[in-house]
């Protein structure tokens, strides 16, 4: 096993720790004595372990993730805010303070998630609304309050922010001020230790990447095909604390610059396989031009996920079920897929071959997604039915677009299902009786009966086969209502 | 009563400085314990191999059933719960074996090594089964008044169906489960552990280990959430970390992760209930008749009395002229289902609830109306002839209804209802009627114990658990209040059971009435020996003749009120105290008088007196999916005299949106071999920040009644867990607003999006 020894900064205090492969973030934080970040669902869906960790690039500015699955490598050369840093209770934090003080806080096992939650958004030095306050909360779970309480502070913290009482002078601890230099000296490479003992987790190496040629040569040096490229992690932690299914070697992409960015091309947008998700939802090229993308990630997991998790991990996983495949089917999106030896771009609608199955060769990868931007006068939606409104999987997803002549008839449609087959699936039979129909005049019946052919759902623990049934043949009803209401055609 | 002293803890848990069990005073040589348990639901245990988990380095030793030095029992009567089984399996999620090692992932390692052989057998998974083979603990419990049969005849209509709660709810308290055992020199343990209750926990592993109870110490700071989920079950795992200190004769901690707590522990139990209801035109309720069965897993555990809830909350806030409630604890081959706030009462009062919907329904009368008509009046009995002496839910209604604006709040729903084809929304109405106590009796007792400190500093202990619910913060005021002194000077201590033994689980919403009276009776004795000190000192130093009637304590200062200009202060006068051989120290106690049940023929007043109030909820549902969001909420309470307003808010919030996760999105049902479908919060869906209804108001009526406990309060924790049922009546509401063939509503509960949208389809 080779063991990695990390540089970091918490809080104010300069770290250099020993990690193995298989730690988290929240492993080594309970091993330096540091316990307000707390385990509770050990994968990323209640938020009690959520830390602040600055966001690459922008100084001064914080972003909240879920500890327990993140891997503690991922913390070299960064710096990381724990509740313990914000204040203390004889000095608080102006957050920590008003949670207090709205009676925010119950059993407390929630309550510092919670906060680092709230300090990461206010950290962004985006204009803050009741709204986006609640949104950065939306993967905490409290079982006590019932919210309200937290809403409460939440209006004061709003409050404050308007009145500038909260502002950049207070929202930050006075430590923060000379880490970004600090954290400059720290070298990007990681000094590895080669450890013989390995005690219980069969990871032998996690290793963070600088470039594709590097990555490209890790691959190609390797014997072990038993390895995973990751970015998030959030995915394949969550798969290690839980199923305990581990790989031999993890080469950490997050990091690539190649891999990185959102960038207009043209008449197509590429997005790097290693962009967190929401910082395409926050993409003002993507709001622009692909702006139903975000109507399907938005809502996807919750913010801290989609701090680290990638569209290439939603596609690399092959999900029957993800909404980013989904909508990307649906808007036709294409792949960058390199090898050591090779690069080619292939179409994600021929991507998925089976249940969790893909073209991918053994020694490839994702570098890059490629989206041709909507067109105009074309109809454009996403459809998310889950169970809960936020921070749950989809029982049934779907994505439509449309272009539809002035007289009402469909000249072309897209019409991609998740959910409801081994991967996200165009529905070819219905397709071809839509399109030429008047939009006004659709046998419904008739469709109904061929998505029945395009789609058999499976039941499972999210629905039974008989909803999942029903929301297919509905959601395309409520496409060509969203449709009739954006358009708003006459008949 | 008004304070402005806010949460005892709350800033060190914002400042994440708070600690829960197993996080402090960890020794250095501590070990982790690893659990084996069942996959499997029923089978005759042929042999468990323990050899190859034993070998791994690191390991310190594998424990089982033989091991066990005491009796391996942990049940409260009724039948033989081992703690570990020798022979039979009998759920997934039974503990068979433990791993002592030197982490965490070693020990779970080492348990999935351990080979259990087993010959499979038929389990009893759901209630049809169990009820298919009369397969129940204890004799039948029946409860009747007035003449049922008769009342069927004369009736103007009857209903009868059969309600499936079959769902299960997981308390999902965010802390797990986990006890830290130390040995002590003396061949006892200490064990800091989450349990609400320091004496299950003490009394369980004194007789698993076979050490008499005063060598068991349990000591509890704070619980990371419970809800009842920690009631009972806190007891076994805390007896498995004893056990396991006691075999390894290590320091030990037992910290179970997430899907090990969903799949062992018990959860509120599936219901299914036959209701036949009986009512007259004028809208008068005649006769309700009620089978409830509960799946009670396993072991009986509380089973006994959540049933015995049930029943007694059947009739919830109405009165029935005749009732025959009938109810049966099914045994099963699931984990023993447990205490989950309301205890039964909420399976008990929804079917009441559902059939009075369906009798307004069929009357067109207004659902709000319907139930003001029966609800009960001052010094009518219910079926178990307990006297409601003061009936207020009438009172509490008219106040909801102007609150909600109730009738424009109808005109608005139906011109909505007109306007959107594919949104549609419902209004629900719920009252609550909420017995208070605990209905075993002799549970109805509370232990304190206050030291005052030379410097005028107090120590309080108290037998309440302080799990987020601030029971500490409100006994501390009583305290406070009674020697008028600020609650700065009191420190609220760990619940220990050197301090206070015999504490009664906190629980049944009593812990504030039952430790807060308590803690009275303490202060009041501390308080009568510094009354007649001050008399001393006013004579001693000021040549002042005070009457001991005369003598106040206020603001941290004692006076004679005839003479108000000389005031003590209160550690000045605590150090006279002491100098002068006065005794600081104090025990208080307290049981609930006038509980007296009579269980052969099912008559009495289980309870020290109910919670009333009402709820409202608008609800909106997509009609083409199923989904839906809560719009608005009202909710009336009376509280009497609350103890801290902003504390039992809270408490309201909190109960309301654990109801309303309870009757929509948390399904928890289990395969034909037993296994829960979801084991994690990302298949088992509790309510987010996002299901909470943007108006969501509470009015607290703040009127003095006699029928409440300490300072004229009343209980907070369990009645307003009724108030989240509203959210199912509102979808049912919903959606009969598309019912165009008028046909009988088939909503599941819960009211999933996928039964909402099922319902929906049935109707065409």
């Amino acid at each position: 096993m080779i063991e990695n020894n990390i540089i970091f900064y918490l809080n104010e205090e300069k770290v250099k720790i020993r990690v193995k492969p298989s730690e988290t973030v929240l492993n080594i934080l309970h091993k330096l004595g540091y316990l307000g970040a707390k385990e509770s669902c050990n994968e990323g869906d209640c938020g009690s372990c959520t830390i602040a960790i600055n966001n690459l690039g922008k100084i001064g500015e914080y972003k909240a993730i879920t500890s327990c699955i993140i891997p503690a490598t991922k913390m070299h050369k960064r710096h990381v805010i724990t509740i313990e840093g914000l204040g203390t209770p004889v000095d608080t934090h102006p957050i920590q303070q008003i949670i207090f003080d709205n009676h925010a806080t119950q059993c407390g096992f929630c309550t510092p998630g919670i906060i680092m939650s709230l300090f990461s958004k206010l950290t962004e030095k985006k204009i803050v609304t009741s709204e986006s306050l609640k949104k950065s909360l939306e993967g905490n779970l409290c079982r006590c309050t019932g919210y309200q309480h937290i809403i409460e502070a939440s209006e004061e913290i709003l409050e404050n922010v308007n009145n500038a009482t909260l502002n950049s002078d207070n929202i930050l601890p006075s430590f923060c001020k000379d880490i970004q230099r600090k954290i400059n000296e720290i070298p990007d490479k990681i000094e590895q230790i080669e450890n013989p003992i390995d005690d219980v987790i069969n990871i032998q190496s996690y290793t963070l990447l600088y470039s594709i040629d590097e990555l490209k040569e890790k691959i190609q040096k390797l014997n072990s095909k038993n390895y995973k490229i990751i970015s998030g992690a959030s995915d394949l932690f969550v798969e290690k604390n839980i199923q305990k299914k581990y790989y031999s070697h993890y080469f950490d992409v997050s990091r690539i610059p190649e891999m990185l960015g959102i960038k207009l091309i043209g008449e197509t947008i590429e997005i790097g396989a290693s962009e967190p998700i929401e910082k395409i939802i926050g993409s003002d090229i993507i709001k622009t031009h692909i702006s139903s993308l975000n109507k399907a990630i938005f809502w996807m997991s919750s913010r801290q996920i989609r701090n680290v998790a990638t569209l290439a991990g939603n596609i690399g996983n092959a999900s029957p079920i993800g909404d980013a495949s989904s909508a990307l089917v649906g808007l036709d999106a294409s792949l960058l897929l390199i090898s050591p030896k090779a690069e080619r771009i292939v179409k994600l609608e021929n991507y998925f071959q089976g249940y969790k199955s893909t073209i991918l060769a053994e020694d490839e990868f994702i570098a890059k997604i490629i989206i041709p931007i909507q067109k105009e006068n074309r109809f454009y939606n996403f459809i998310k039915t889950s169970k809960r409104k936020n921070m749950d999987i989809s029982t049934v997803n779907s994505f439509c677009s449309m272009k539809v002549d002035s007289k009402g008839k469909i000249i072309d449609i897209r019409l991609v299902y998740g959910g409801v087959s081994v991967f996200p699936q165009l529905a070819k039979n219905a397709i071809a009786e839509i399109k030429n129909h008047n939009i006004y005049n659709l046998d419904y019946d008739r469709i109904e009966v061929l998505l029945k052919k395009d789609f058999m759902p499976i039941s499972d623990v999210r629905a039974s086969n008989e909803y999942r049934n029903l929301l297919i043949r509905n959601h395309l009803i409520k496409h060509i209502a969203t449709y009739k209401m954006e358009f708003n055609n006459e008949k | 009563m008004k304070s402005d002293v806010k949460h005892l803890s709350g800033l060190l848990h914002v400042t994440g400085t708070s600690r829960f069990t197993g996080e402090e005073h960890l020794p250095s040589n501590l070990y982790f314990v690893g659990i084996k348990y069942s996959n499997i639901a029923k089978a005759k245990i042929i042999g468990i191999e323990t050899k190859i988990a034993e070998n791994i380095k690191g390991v310190k030793c594998v424990i089982i059933a033989k091991d066990i030095p005491g009796i391996n029992n942990i049940s409260h009567g009724l039948d033989i719960q081992p703690l570990l089984p020798e022979n039979n399996i009998e759920y997934v999620g039974q503990p068979l074996a433990l791993v002592v090692a030197e982490n965490q992932e070693l020990a779970d390692k080492a348990a999935n090594l351990i080979d259990v052989k087993y010959e499979e057998l038929k389990p009893i998974i759901t209630l049809d089964d169990a009820i298919a083979n009369e397969s129940y603990y204890d004799a039948v419990r029946i409860i009747e008044k007035g003449n049922i049969e008769e009342a069927f005849k004369n009736a103007d209509f009857v209903i009868e169906d059969i309600v499936e709660m079959t769902s299960a709810q997981e308390q999902l308290y965010l802390e797990t489960q986990r006890t830290m055992v130390i040995p002590d020199d003396d061949g006892g343990f200490t064990l800091y552990s989450s349990t609400q209750s320091t004496t299950d926990a003490q009394k369980m592993t004194a007789k698993i280990l076979n050490l008499p109870q005063n060598k068991i110490t349990v000591d509890v700071k704070r619980l990371g959430g419970a809800f009842g989920g920690k009631e009972f079950q806190a007891g076994i795992w805390a007896a498995l970390a004893g056990l396991a200190s006691y075999i390894s004769q290590e320091p030990v901690l037992l910290s179970l992760d997430r899907i090990t707590d969903m799949i062992t522990t018990g959860k509120r139990h599936p219901f299914k209930i036959n209701y036949k209801f009986a009512f007259n035109k004028n809208g008068k309720f005649q006769a309700l008749k009620s089978e409830l069965y509960a799946n009670g897993g396993a072991f009986v555990d509380l089973s006994i009395a959540i049933l015995e809830r049930a029943l007694f909350h059947s009739d919830h806030a109405y009165f029935f002229p005749n009732v025959k409630i009938t109810g049966y604890a099914c045994k099963t081959n699931v984990v023993p289902n447990t205490a989950f706030r309301g205890f039964g009462g909420p399976q008990g009062i929804f079917p009441t609830e559902l059939a009075i919907e369906r009798a307004a329904k069929i009357l067109k009368m207004d659902p709000m109306e319907i139930r003001i008509k029966n609800f009960y009046t001052e010094n009518q009995k219910t079926h178990y002839d307990m006297i409601v002496k003061e009936a207020v839910d009438e009172e509490m209604f008219n106040i909801l209804k102007e609150n909600s604006q109730y009738l424009q709040l109808k005109e608005d729903v139906k011109k909505f209802n007109e306007e959107n084809e594919f949104i549609k929304q419902g209004i629900g109405i719920i009252p609550s009627k909420f017995g208070v106590s605990f209905t075993a009796g002799f549970l109805n007792q509370g232990s304190a114990l206050i030291w005052i400190y030379g410097d005028g500093t107090i120590s309080l202990s108290h037998g309440g658990i302080e799990m987020g619910q601030q029971v500490n913060l409100k006994i501390a005021s009583v305290v406070a209040n009674n020697l008028g002194v600020n609650i700065s000077r009191i420190r609220v201590e760990t619940a220990n059971t050197k301090r206070v033994g015999n504490a009664s689980p906190t629980a049944a919403s009593t812990g504030s009435d039952i430790n807060g009276n308590a803690a009275l009776n303490a202060s009041m004795k501390l308080k009568k020996r510094l009354t007649e000190a001050a008399k001393k000192y006013l004579k001693e130093n000021h040549q002042q003749d005070s009457k001991i009637e005369n003598i106040l304590f206020k603001d941290e200062k004692i006076f004679d009120k005839t003479v108000p200009e000389i005031k003590i202060n209160f550690a000045v006068l605590v150090n006279y105290a002491y100098m002068n051989t006065i005794d600081l120290g104090a025990h208080g106690y307290y049981y609930t008088e006038g509980i007296i049940f009579d269980r052969t023929v099912w008559k009495g007043s289980p309870f020290n007196y109910f919670v009333y109030g009402g709820c409202i909820s608008l609800m909106e549902i997509d009609i083409l999916t199923g989904e839906y969001q809560l719009k608005k909420t009202y909710i009336v309470h009376d509280s009497s005299k609350s103890l801290n307003e902003e504390i039992d808010k809270g408490q309201i919030y909190g109960a309301f949106v654990q109801g309303y996760g309870y009757c929509t999105m948390e399904e928890l049902v289990y395969d034909e071999k037993g296994n829960f479908k979801a084991i994690s919060p990302s298949t088992y869906k509790v309510p987010t920040i996002y299901d909470i209804p943007k108006t969501f108001e509470i009015d607290m009526i703040d009127i003095e009644r006699d029928e409440s406990s300490v300072l004229k309060s009343k209980a907070v924790g369990e009645p307003p867990f009724i108030y989240g049922l509203s959210g199912w009546f509102a979808l049912y509401n919903a959606i009969d607003s598309v019912n165009q063939k008028n046909k009988k509503i088939s909503l599941k509960f819960p009211a999933t999006p996928e039964a909402v949208l099922i319902a929906i389809e049935n109707l065409k």
